[in-house]
């Protein structure tokens, strides 16, 4: 149950978002992408963090009450005993995500045909205008409304949001699985804690700060080139599935995906 | 026969973290039998190595020296446990589920199908007497209820031998009482036990066999009535003896050389005697 809080939490952005956008943009694209990127920013803070604190304590507290002795003294492979504790942990990040994307589509699609209505609105308004005084004018804003209409369409709830969701899913599913394994051998909750999120945060900054190394004009020494192709071992590249920015952009996915 | 456990010659040793490669000698160089349908006790003050031993048995810990088998079956093995229960010392479980759930918990990861368990968890409730709490959560549970869905949950795949680590430590007389009577119910059915405690006298109404451990080392072993017998003196156990018989068969005794009274009144427990023989000395909890 905490979760649900979460989850309660993130719905409850999400309609924050979306009364307050009014406020500040008058372009109803702009309305729907600045609500997707903030829904998403939510649901990938909240995975992240779900993903780690969710993990953290699944094995200590085992461990602590004796259940993992009552556990083990079965036949269970400790393996098995490890994958169904990591599973467990994932099923209940699944399931949030899960609940979060039917909302966030919902919400989107709700907005969408707000967006939209208004604007038919305003097109049927301007066509009889138009029929009556045919004029250059009033045709452009027309065709403006119909252009605006059309982008529209392209930022509701499609498949590469779906893409993204996953994305999102699989990140928090490597995170947790780093975290359950720190867990094993950390001395402290808290210790796993920051150990997780030092390993996300490294496996998240470090390509771009490689990247922007790489192209600057001095380039990388020797060592350091050795140093960072040692981190980039070590530590998962977090940016492979930063797959948000691009979708919340309205980029649809390079075939192949 | 295979013996139900076997262990030989262990040693734990466990490293504590610190910078000085502190040591703690938890076991050393014990070996024990348990033959199979024998109840034995492992007795021994806190701290001696009783509950290290039994992990040890159980592959939940690695041995520094030596190996523990059941029926046979090496423990480092996982299928060693398919024929053992275990009730750890002071146990939890998962509080949320019912005393029913935790049953079908376990059965599950015994190996059991739902049916199996279905059956065989009716059966165990009301063996240890709590088919009116199975719908509870185990939250809810006293310390003797917790301590017997333990209990049940040991036996939930038929296990041939029953690991019961202080089975009734902090539990009150009464319901130690009840626990008592399901040890000798497990004899009947020839399932064997290891079990310790710091409890002699329910010690020395269960068990077959008992070891006296002390400091992580095997003192003393034997059965019941072997260890129990001083064999320099006797007993005479008088019934309805007059204060003037005792009076004679005291001076008959001072009369003869060599033979002295040491003591006349109504019997204690000998083992209580023994225990406390055995373990005088440093206790391990007041060693720095
Ligand atoms: N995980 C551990 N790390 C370090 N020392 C331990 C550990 N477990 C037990 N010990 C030590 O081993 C000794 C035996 O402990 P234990 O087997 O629990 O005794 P008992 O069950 O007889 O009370 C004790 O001195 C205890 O401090
Ligand atoms: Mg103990």
């Amino acid at each position: 149950m905490r979760v649900f809080y979460f989850l309660l939490i993130f719905s409850a952005l999400i309609l924050a978002a979306t009364l307050m956008i009014q406020n500040f943009t008058q372009d109803p694209t702009r309305q729907l992408k600045v609500m997707k990127d903030m829904s998403f920013f939510a649901m990938s803070i909240f995975c992240t963090i779900f993903a780690i604190v969710a993990t953290a304590n699944l094995i200590p507290k085992d461990i602590e009450d004796r259940t993992l002795y009552t556990i083990l003294a079965k036949p269970v492979p400790r393996f098995e005993y490890l994958f169904g504790k990591y599973l467990g942990g994932m099923l209940v990040i699944f399931v949030s995500v899960t609940v979060m994307t039917i909302l966030l589509s919902a919400f989107l699609y709700l907005r969408q045909e707000a967006l939209l209505s208004d604007l038919q609105e305003y097109m049927q308004v301007a066509e009889q205008e138009a029929e009556q005084a045919p004029g250059a004018i009033e045709n452009e804003g027309l065709d403006l409304a119909r252009v605006e209409a059309s982008s529209l369409r392209a930022q509701g709830p499609s498949w590469s949001l779906l893409a993204a969701v996953v994305a999102i899913s699989l990140q928090a599913m490597v995170l947790g699985a780093i975290t359950l394994c720190v867990s094993t051998f950390a001395s402290s909750g808290l210790f796993t804690v920051v150990v997780a999120f030092v390993v996300f945060f490294v496996g998240y900054i470090e390509p771009v700060v490689v990247d922007s190394w790489r192209s600057s004009p001095e380039g990388i020494s020797g060592f350091s080139n050795l140093l960072i192709s040692a981190v980039g071992v070590v530590f998962p590249n977090f940016q492979s599935f930063n797959l948000v920015d691009g979708i919340v952009a309205g980029e649809t996915l390079p075939s192949g995906w | 026969m295979e013996p139900a456990v076997d262990i030989q010659d262990l040693t734990k040793v466990f490293k504590l973290p610190s910078l000085n490669r502190e040591q703690v000698v938890a076991v050393k160089n014990l070996s024990l039998q348990v033959a199979p349908g024998e109840i034995y006790g492992l007795i021994g003050p806190n701290g001696s190595g009783k509950s290290t031993t039994m992990k040890v048995l159980l592959g939940l810990i690695s041995a520094t020296e030596g190996s523990t088998a059941i029926f046979g079956q090496d423990s480092r093995k996982v299928s060693s446990r398919a024929e053992v229960g275990f009730l750890p010392e002071n146990p939890y479980f998962y509080k949320f589920l019912s005393g029913q759930e935790t049953l079908h918990f376990y059965g599950r990861l015994g190996g059991l199908s739902k049916k199996e368990i279905s059956e065989r968890s009716k059966e165990l409730l009301a063996l240890v007497d709590l088919e009116h709490a199975r719908d509870r959560r185990l939250s809810g549970y006293s310390k003797g209820m917790l301590q017997r869905i333990g209990l049940a949950q040991a036996l939930i795949q038929r296990p041939r031998l029953v690991v019961l680590d202080e089975p009734t430590a902090g539990v009150d007389p009464a319901g130690s009482r009840k626990i008592r009577d399901l040890i000798l119910k497990l004899r009947e059915e020839e399932i064997s036990v290891i079990l310790s405690s710091h409890l002699l006298e329910q010690v020395q109404e269960v068990c077959d066999r008992v070891g006296i451990i002390f400091n992580g080392k095997l003192c003393r072993e034997g059965p019941m009535e072997e260890l129990m017998a001083i064999e320099d003196q006797t007993e005479i156990l008088l019934d309805k003896a007059p204060a003037e018989l005792v009076e004679k068969v005291t001076a008959l005794v001072a009369e003869h050389e060599g033979a002295s009274l040491i003591r006349s009144g109504h019997p204690r427990t000998t083992l209580e005697r023994l225990f406390l023989e055995e373990t005088s000395g440093d206790s391990p909890d007041t060693r720095s």
